[in-house]
């Protein structure tokens, strides 16, 4: 903690905390790119959750279409858990969170580089799970623009919260059970938000689709806050 | 520390009259014992007020509903609700404070406060279902408070289960505390979210308890509040007693298990040759 | 009029089970605190219960 401190300066904290950031950004995306745990498991995992979601219900095409949205973002939600166990499994295996702790990064920087990590493979994830209910579903979309604001909005809280919760319940044995325990009421907001601003892309006008973007971006920006503020005494413990 | 472990257990119970003689390992004590007499017969008495004393909702009177003598469920659902809604504050409260002061108390409080929401929080859900399934005709109704509810019961057995998964009371006191505040931040944001998703696909309105009540029916509700938020704080103390002597019970494990730590390494560095004490429990 | 006093009858079951569903739990979860406060506080020397 004095490490941190003395490294990070009065004045230049912000361009400490974003350098430090994308530092740790750049250690999690080279550690995929080495390892593809994401793209040769996660991604084939919100597939098949699709193709699931067409066995359990109506293989008719217009329950599939008309449910879209919602088992879209239902898909995204299991594959993030998936990746954030992933993440901070990474860390807590080689003992890689005493390292970033002892290592002097901004405690602030550290989380907005894990939170940006996770981001970036949500958003790899959300591109395949798009063009899957396109092609599987049949679903088209109407307003684009809203479809992408809504993605990174949404992106934005689920990694947040998603970090905050993943450096949380790292390192326990009951990871597995307890980080969707904790973490999927905390991010029902999200899942409702995202669903209505979909469906509002697919098929309606999208006037309403905003004010739901609206939510998303609120729930983004104060658990971005949140997590800046949290991570320090997470990371300073045992 | 552990010097007067065998000390004398009586004479510690008070001067009190005999009924205030409270049990000498147990969370009370007699300033305890007396409130949660008194309580006893406000229990009573709301019980008389709120079943037998105050009249059914006959819709006789423009301020009724005619809900009969369902009304009297609402004398405990409402005190109740909003019992849990003060319990899951002052977890919020305990776990900003201990974020920003780091004393073990404020750890306990939020803790022990959380338990009693949860107990309270299924109570309302279990009240307001009953009510339900005779106002609405189904046990559960999508409404925007019922759903609101639900979610926070789950995120705060969540901050259960997580107290009974981490160990190190440090490590657990933190990271609690996060979850603590990031449960009560979440409260409005899911509340918005729920109320806006029923209001676009909700088509016929429920019927809500809004309703103006007067006279003994009003005293009833308000009773009902005074006494259940009462009852909050006499389960409160005895919890956090409890939470208490379970941290010190805690750390006296911690600081055994160090002794004997030390215990170990003094021996491996007095006599090398004999090596470690292999198998001392 | 048979069914009037039915659904009274029916409103008071409801009633009835709210409360007793309230009295019960809450009472069960005072009794459980109590029993536990007792088995800690039993394992732990008096000078540490400050409370008394």
């Amino acid at each position: 903690m004095t490490a941190a401190d003395a490294a990070r300066g009065p004045s230049g904290s912000v361009t400490t905390m974003l350098r430090d950031a994308s530092l740790v950004l750049a250690k999690d995306l080279r550690l995929e790119w080495r390892s593809r745990v994401i793209v040769s498991q996660v991604v084939p995992f919100a597939v098949l959750v699709l193709v699931l979601f067409a066995f359990a219900l109506d293989p008719d095409r217009r329950t599939l279409t008309e449910a879209t949205p919602g088992l879209f973002w239902l898909a995204v939600l299991f594959s993030t858990l998936l990746a954030l166990q992933r993440a901070f499994g990474v860390e807590a295996a080689d003992g890689v969170t005493d390292a970033l702790r002892l290592s002097g990064l901004d405690p602030a920087g550290i989380f907005l580089g894990k939170a940006a990590g996770i981001a970036v493979h949500l958003l790899a994830l959300q591109v395949v799970l798009g063009l899957g209910v396109t092609l599987f579903y049949g679903a088209t979309p109407h307003g684009p623009v809203l479809l992408v604001c809504t993605c990174l909005a949404a992106t934005a809280g689920l990694a947040a919260v998603g970090s905050l919760y993943g450096v949380l319940a790292a390192g326990m044995r009951v990871r597995d059970t307890l980080l969707p325990l904790l973490l999927l009421p905390v991010v029902a907001p999200v899942l409702i938000a995202a669903t209505e601003a979909f469906a509002a892309a697919y098929d309606r006008s999208s006037g309403e689709g905003w004010r739901w973007f609206g939510l998303l971006a609120v729930f983004a920006l104060l658990y971005l806050a949140m997590g800046i503020f949290a991570f320090e005494p997470l990371l300073e413990e045992s | 520390m552990n010097t007067h472990t065998s000390g004398p257990r009586e004479g510690r119970t008070g001067t009190g009259a005999r009924v205030l003689r409270v049990h000498p390992d147990g969370t009370a004590s007699p300033g305890s014992r007396t409130f949660g007499l008194v309580l006893i017969v406000a229990l009573v008495a709301f019980g008389a007020f709120a079943l037998v004393l105050s009249p059914a909702d006959s819709g006789a009177q423009a301020s009724e509903n005619e809900m009969g003598q369902l009304v009297r469920i609402m004398y405990v659902h409402v005190p109740v609700a909003i019992a849990s809604y003060l319990a899951f504050l002052v977890t919020a409260v305990g776990s900003i404070a201990y974020l920003w002061k780091k004393t073990e108390g404020w750890d306990l409080l939020a803790a022990a406060s959380a338990e009693v929401g949860v107990v309270f929080t299924g109570l309302t859900l279990a009240t307001g279902s009953i009510w339900g399934h005779i106002a609405w005709g189904t046990w559960w109704e999508w409404d925007a408070r019922l759903t609101s509810t639900l979610l926070l019961f789950v995120m705060y057995l969540g901050y259960l289960a997580l107290r009974r998964a981490v160990l190190d009371p440090v490590v657990r006191a933190k990271r609690s505390a996060v979850v603590g505040l990031v449960a009560f931040v979440n409260v409005p944001i899911v509340h918005y979210s729920v109320d806006w998703w029923r209001s676009l696909h909700q088509t016929a309105t429920i019927s809500r308890f809004d309703p103006t009540i007067d006279g003994l029916k009003l005293f009833a509700l308000l009773f009902g509040m005074v006494v259940v938020q009462a009852l909050y704080v006499w389960l409160m103390i005895h919890r956090f007693r409890l939470q208490f002597a379970e941290a010190r019970l805690e750390s006296k494990g911690l600081d055994v298990a160090l002794a004997e730590r030390r215990a170990e390494a003094a021996a491996d560095t007095t006599s090398p040759l004999v090596g470690a004490p292999k198998g001392t429990n | 009029m048979a069914l009037l006093l039915a659904a009274q009858d029916n409103e008071w079951l409801y009633v009835g089970g709210a409360y007793g569903l309230a009295a019960v739990s809450i009472g069960a979860y005072a009794a459980w605190t109590i029993v536990r406060g007792r088995r800690v506080g039993r394992q732990l020397p008096p000078g540490e219960r400050r409370w008394m």
